[in-house]
């Protein structure tokens, strides 16, 4: 239960968005019961929801990475927070590309019998609702 | 300061002289779930919408990571407290956090409080402001009290607005 375990188990989850992991690792990290809010969803799903949802985008696009900036690992005891800002960027098939750039918060939890590190939450959430709008005048 | 009329912003900022307002104070959470966190949840709201600024801030662990709905960064607790005393500075006159829809989740020593949320107010010299957001919160129990170790908002806005290329 460090940050470094942590960290390390981010990037197997998410490494399918960078083409080093598979989306059964990044499935397997995701509690059951958590809540799941991706950048172009405006609520909260569930897990099966969220994997519809990543399912979705398969077949959809040419290319795509998702790209962690600056990340944080953050452990108090058996609870694990990491935060960081990304860059979704590709190519959809028909479109020219994309670039969407966010915040992500990951909220972790050991589990002592796998001995793992499992996601009660992923938060990410792009920029611009951060810009825009944010003041009144 | 516990159930004042102040609200929390005005209450941050030192020598505010807001009028007492509060629209509204947060609904309490349904029945279900892990009581000792719900309860710990319906504090942060309450603290939040009543002004009870020691009690809101003592929710927080000092390295709690939070994201706020209207700065495009990952804050500590001091920058966040300092966040929260710039909106103090008697700008606004009356000022609600509503959440909606809690979701939560317990595995050991952590917790998980999702959902949506309204904020809603009146900023002095405009009309009305309403900000409707997306919130988890993560929660850690250290020595039998629930605090956040997390705090994670983002406006609709950015769900919605050019969530698809074409």
């Amino acid at each position: 239960m460090t940050p470094a375990s942590l960290e390390s188990a981010f990037r197997s989850a998410f490494g399918v968005f960078w083409g080093q992991g598979k989306l059964e690792a990044f499935l397997a990290f995701l509690e059951p019961d958590g809540a799941f809010i991706d950048e172009d969803t405006p609520f909260a799903l569930d897990r099966p929801a969220f994997e519809d949802h990543v399912r979705f985008h398969l077949g959809l696009w040419e290319s795509l990475e998702w790209i962690a900036r600056e990340p944080r690992f953050l452990v108090a005891g058996s609870t694990g927070v990491i935060t960081t800002a990304f860059t979704l960027r590709g190519k959809p098939k028909d479109a020219g590309f994309r670039l969407r750039h966010g915040l992500c918060s990951v909220l972790c939890h050991w589990d002592a019998g796998t001995r793992s590190w499992r996601a009660l939450s992923i938060h990410l959430d792009p920029l611009l609702g951060h810009i825009e709008h944010a003041s009144p005048g | 300061m516990s159930w004042s009329r102040r609200y929390l912003l005005g209450a941050v900022a030192a020598g505010a002289a807001s009028p007492a307002w509060v629209a509204l104070a947060a609904e309490p959470t349904a029945a279900g779930g892990d009581r000792p966190l719900q309860a710990a949840f319906d504090r942060f709201s309450a603290s939040l919408n009543t002004g009870d600024v020691a009690g809101f801030l003592a929710l927080f662990r000092d390295d709690a990571a939070i994201i706020d709905e209207d700065a495009p960064f990952r804050m500590s607790k001091a920058e966040f407290v300092d966040h929260l005393g710039f909106h103090g500075k008697n700008l606004w006159e009356g000022f609600a956090w509503v959440p909606r829809g809690q979701r939560i989740a317990v595995r050991g020593a952590t917790g998980l409080v999702a959902g949506s949320a309204t904020f809603r107010g009146k900023p002095r010299d405009a009309g009305f402001r309403l900000r409707h957001m997306l919130y988890t919160m993560g929660w850690h129990r250290d020595a039998d009290a629930w605090r956040i170790v997390l705090f994670h908002q983002s406006p609709l806005v950015g769900h919605i607005e050019r969530g698809s290329p074409g």
